[in-house]
């Protein structure tokens, strides 16, 4: 039997982050049958702030078959630069991209990054599985369903996109197979995939069109995994909207509020504010939660019609002070350069959030993201950013680049002053 | 100099109790020089006692470099600096060490700003600064040195009666620039700016 293939999964998160899709990633293909004793897994979860060139130090001392890595906005540029390195020091490693900054544009960034091999599309478990399959048995990669890859002859192709997984509990839990481990008594938690919302700006959703959830039993076997097992006391969930329903809402926290009862407690999840209301707000209470993160993003109509949200100023007042009154911290978003915003509507979005006291107001600069509705339309919407990741906004028909600056400094000085409080 | 008798502080923060400005700072304690009252701390606790939860001194910024005065304000409660801040150059004597009265303020912003951190406490602080024709040019700097410092904010304020010529004007602007490329908003009260940096004019009490 010939040696396994090995594959290095790197993860370059921000600070204190874990990467639970390389996890989900590790612990689908560990699963397959068909690669068992063919393929050696080994995960490399470290910071963005880590300088690539000795993120290249620890992986080319394991000799790797297949590095692969998830690519985000945020990572993107020290992704290639560690693409480049493996690239040239190692020439016979396979290169595997797949996330939310590459997935969108996976041919453009393949003709773009000649250091890349293979980007897998979308939904990556049962895609990055394949490829391993095909790659232990020496089969074209280029075939294989989610795929864009460039072949020997050098150009790009991409084979049709795959299905969605139909039943999320097929992936095995990365914590309760013990690929992943929680760090410093925190852990990741999803418990569906896709957003009820269609945000312009947003990816949250990545395209999946449609909620999918993983099954109640399984959620609560990793709740209690995690907190029973592993001396849990944080929680993060990464779902779009933790309040997604109410039945779901009632479930959850009764999932939690034993854990909740004994210190366990849930950070900045998010939530649909203008769905919480007292009851809401005593279930997250009971749930653990000691801080959620919502909009509005913006006050302004003309941008919350180009990004198609919808804002009740009446309804989400009524949402944070049902969650102060528990006292649920709530952080509010705003973006600055949505299309159709200026500056003086963006001010106007800070004036509504301060007036509520949320707790915090987070603002942050608009983000044209691969895939996104903004991006699609960002020539129709006259929008001006970088092409390259992170994709800030530059200029907007409404607000200038000095403005953005501008309001970005002043923003910033606002939320200081806010923040500095007995 | 004089101060108020504390008693009658008092009696204002109670009747002021209530008064929520967000983002802040709710109340300052200020005056010619809030270190100057010898009741100071005690003035600050009663205001938290009033409910007051952004509190900020006005002050000159040097006696925060004395003793333990900028880990006491931030141990009783103040969270706020408003700095009144004189641009000044260095003196000409080649002998003198080049110390400049804006040294000592710089310092204390330095302090207050370290203090906070030891105890990761949020703060904010803010400068005031006199602008006219004859400081103008000292202004792009000043921004610079309160942006090094910590400051957040920088209010430049006219200085007396009179036009304010091109030149200094130009001036002005250029502060307005420094702040923004080093983080800080700066917003000018008083002169008038051309279209380029209305941005940064505040009318009456902004």
């Amino acid at each position: 039997m010939s040696a396994p293939l090995k594959v290095v999964l790197v993860g370059l998160n921000s600070p204190g982050y874990q990467s639970l899709a390389l996890g989900y990633i590790r612990a689908y293909a560990q699963s397959d049958d068909r690669l068992k004793g063919r393929v050696a897994f080994q995960t490399l979860d470290l910071t963005v702030d880590v300088d690539p060139w000795w993120v290249a130090y620890r992986v080319l001392p394991l000799e790797p078959d297949v590095v692969a890595l998830s690519v985000t906005c945020w990572n993107a540029r020290h992704v290639f630069d560690l693409c480049r390195i493996i690239r040239a020091a190692s020439p016979h490693t396979r290169i595997v991209l797949g996330g939310p900054e590459v997935g969108p544009v996976a041919e453009q960034t393949l003709e773009s990054h000649m250091e890349v091999d293979l980007i897998v599309r979308g939904e990556g478990e049962i895609t990055f599985a394949e490829v391993l399959y095909a790659l232990t048995r020496g089969r074209d990669v280029c075939r294989v369903e989610g795929v864009t890859a460039r072949r020997p002859d050098g150009f790009v192709v991409s084979a049709g996109d795959r299905a969605l997984i139909a039943d999320l509990d097929s992936i095995p839990s990365p914590y309760l197979t013990g690929v992943m481990s929680p760090v410093d008594g925190g852990a990741y938690l999803e418990t569906y995939r896709g957003c009820p919302h269609r945000c312009g700006y947003c990816f949250e959703g990545k395209g999946y069109g449609r909620v999918r959830s993983f099954s109640q039993g399984r959620v609560e076997a990793e709740i209690r995994t995690l907190a029973e097992s592993h001396g849990v006391s944080s929680f993060s969930f990464i779902d779009p909207v933790f309040n997604l329903t109410q039945d779901r809402l009632e479930w959850l926290s009764a999932a939690l509020a034993p854990y909740a009862a004994n210190g366990l407690r849930l950070h900045t999840v998010e939530v649909d504010i203008e769905r919480v209301d007292d009851d809401a707000a005593a279930l997250l209470k009971r749930a653990g939660v000691c801080s959620v993160e919502t909009g509005p993003q913006s006050v302004g109509a003309a941008a919350l019609a180009e990004c198609r949200r919808s804002f009740d100023p009446e309804r989400f007042s009524t949402g944070v002070a049902a969650l102060r009154r528990v006292g649920i911290s709530v952080e509010c978003d705003l973006i600055i350069g949505l299309p159709g915003d200026s500056t003086e509507e963006f001010f106007e979005g800070m004036e509504f959030c301060l007036a509520l006291d949320p707790g915090r107001v987070q603002t942050s600069t608009l983000h044209v993201l691969p895939g996104t509705d903004l991006w699609l339309r960002a020539e129709e919407l006259g929008l001006i950013f970088d092409v390259e990741p992170p994709h800030e906004i530059i200029a907007t028909p409404r607000i200038s680049y000095v403005d953005l600056r501008r309001a970005e400094v002043r923003a910033t000085w606002i939320q200081r002053q806010y923040e500095a409080r007995l | 100099m004089s101060v108020r008798e504390s008693a009658a502080v008092r009696t204002d923060l109670t009747e002021a109790a209530g008064v929520d400005v967000v983002p802040g700072p709710n109340l300052v304690l200020g005056g010619l020089e809030a270190f100057s009252h010898p009741e100071l701390p005690a003035l600050v606790v009663a205001a938290a006692a009033a409910g007051f939860v952004r509190i900020g001194l006005e002050t000159g910024g040097g006696p925060l470099n004395v003793g333990e005065n900028a880990a006491g304000a931030i141990h009783v409660g103040v969270r706020h600096l408003v700095i009144r801040f004189v641009p000044s150059v260095a003196d000409d004597d080649p002998v003198a060490t080049p110390i400049r009265a804006s040294d000592a303020a710089l310092a204390g912003i330095r302090a207050f700003i370290s203090a906070a951190a030891a105890v990761d406490q949020k703060v904010a602080v803010s400068a005031v600064v006199p602008a006219c024709r004859h400081t103008a040019p000292l202004l792009p700097v000043a921004v610079a040195e309160l942006a090094d410092a910590g400051v957040g904010a920088v209010r430049l304020v006219a200085d007396g009666e009179g036009a304010y010529g091109s030149a200094a004007i130009a001036h002005v602007s250029a502060a307005c620039d420094t702040g923004v490329v080093n983080g800080v908003w700066v917003e000018v009260e008083g002169i008038v700016l051309p279209e380029s940096h209305a941005a940064h004019c505040i009318i009456g009490d902004g």
